[in-house]
């Protein structure tokens, strides 16, 4: 079996000039079983290793969930730390897929070098927030931050995105709220982000995939610890009954978003942007981030860690016995966004057959839910079950 | 291609540019890119994502996470929390 599982989607065209879509996933979402009879510190060590993309949002979940089981109450600047350090990584995902993804979309020659600079200054912001400490143990002993190189650092980004993406300055853009404003600004600006916008509306694909996903919403303590402890909830979860999405589009808002919505709803023009602004926001905010929800306690030595990934949101539960674990759940977004009736399959939906760019079409709506996951897509044009 | 979890993946060749180089994933050589890292070598590990290297991962760190995920094979089955 490949380690990392694949998420297998096929399309078969419906009689009403629709798809119907299947959704396989062999994620090995139960791996974290590895961690049961090992120490919260080889745990906590361990568990940043496996994870490239959103490493640091799994560190920051994991010593969460572990606090809590251990009724630990982490300091204020230790948390503020991880918070940055989340965004930190946040940030550089949509910077890769803005500039990287999209300029692929688009058949640009790909922003390399600059996804190249951003990558060795989110390296240097990360030192000069925390030098050689990590803030994803317990009772973290911290470096004092260098907060004049961790401002200059973030100015250095804030220019690159400004440059890159923009055209105009982030509060200039925060300006734009009204649907001529931003065409307006998507004509007159040249950047990968004017370019993919206007790809979408020459191709008719701003409403593309829109659908009536519903949001995940913030978790009960009691129904979450319920729902943890049914064996299929983690690979197939469903809030309430109902499947639910976790991305950057459920979880941020702004005035152009709303207007954005209003005229052309949850489809990839919205998500697009939603992407950019969430970007801005983080990176505008980074010196003070917001803070991270969390779930309150419900049995001792049991805790839940939640962490904001750039894909969506990640949620660790951990039970610990004697300081050793005994349990460790991952709830990944991928499997709330990948569910068999979920926001990729609602979307995927709406898509009209026999369309040269079907297959195309499908990529950008799988990559604007979610562009870090591993999926193989297959276009089944006879309908029959495959 | 590797997406998501930190697999280390051993460096075989690099072309003469030290822009692309050749990795071994599951016993198929891929061509990937260098364009986001420097000072790669033959030998060195790398991680991946979506054919770029990421980082470079020093050799003790690498095969302490290979062993993570040797451990890792084989964990699909589960039962409640009691």
């Amino acid at each position: 079996m490949n380690l990392e599982g694949r998420i297998a989607i096929t399309l078969s065209p419906t009689e009403d000039n629709a798809h119907r879509v299947a959704i396989n996933s062999t994620r090995p979402v139960h791996a974290c079983q590895m961690f049961h009879g090992k120490s919260i510190d080889e745990t906590l060590k361990a568990l940043p290793l496996l994870f490239s993309i959103c490493g640091t949002a799994q560190a920051a979940a994991a010593v969460r969930a572990c606090e809590q089981a251990l009724d630990h109450s982490p300091s204020i600047k230790s948390e503020k730390i991880r918070q940055q350090l989340v965004a930190l990584e946040t940030i550089r995902e949509h910077l890769w897929r803005t500039l990287l993804g999209w300029g692929a979309s688009l058949g640009e020659p790909l922003s390399e070098q600059t996804m190249a600079r951003v990558m060795t200054l989110q390296q240097q912001m990360r030192k000069a927030l925390t030098g050689d400490t990590s803030p994803f143990q317990l009772q973290p002993q911290l470096s004092p931050s260098d907060s004049l190189m961790v401002s200059t650092l973030q100015q250095q980004l804030i220019e690159i995105v400004e440059h890159s993406l923009l055209g105009i300055s982030i509060a200039q853009w925060e300006s734009i709220t009204s649907l001529d404003a931003f065409w307006g600004w998507s004509k007159q600006q040249k950047t990968v982000a004017t370019r993919f916008i206007q790809q979408l509306e020459h191709a008719g694909w701003n409403h593309l995939g829109e659908c009536d996903s519903s949001l995940l919403p913030t978790l009960e303590t009691e129904l979450i610890h319920q729902q943890l402890d049914q064996a299929d909830f983690i690979a197939q979860p469903l809030w309430k009954a109902i499947p639910r999405e976790t991305t950057p589009f459920s979880r941020t808002q702004s005035p152009l978003l709303t207007t954005l919505y209003t005229h052309y709803g949850n489809g990839l023009l919205t998500r697009s942007v939603a992407r950019l602004t969430e970007l801005f926001q983080q990176l505008t905010q980074l010196l003070n981030p917001a803070s991270q929800s969390s779930i309150a306690t419900y049995q001792p030595s049991v805790g839940i860690g939640l962490s904001t990934a750039a894909r969506g949101q990640l949620l660790h539960r951990v039970a610990v016995e004697n300081s050793q674990i005994i349990r460790y759940q991952i709830l990944a977004p991928t499997e709330w966004n990948f569910h068999p009736q979920g926001v990729v399959t609602q979307a995927l939906q709406q898509l009209e057959p026999d369309t040269a760019t079907v297959k195309q079409q499908a990529s950008l709506i799988i990559h604007a839910i979610d562009p870090c996951v591993g999926y193989d897509l297959t276009l089944n044009p006879t309908g029959t079950e495959c | 291609m590797l997406m998501c979890l930190a697999i280390p993946t051993q460096i075989i060749t690099v072309s003469a540019d030290q822009q692309g180089a050749t990795v071994s994933i599951d016993g198929i050589q891929k061509e990937i890119s260098l364009a986001l890292v420097e000072e790669i070598a033959v030998g060195d590990y790398v991680l991946l994502h979506v054919g770029y290297a990421l980082s470079k991962v020093d050799t003790v760190e690498a095969e302490k996470t290979l062993a993570l995920f040797a451990e890792m094979k084989g964990l699909e089955t589960m039962e409640p929390l009691k």
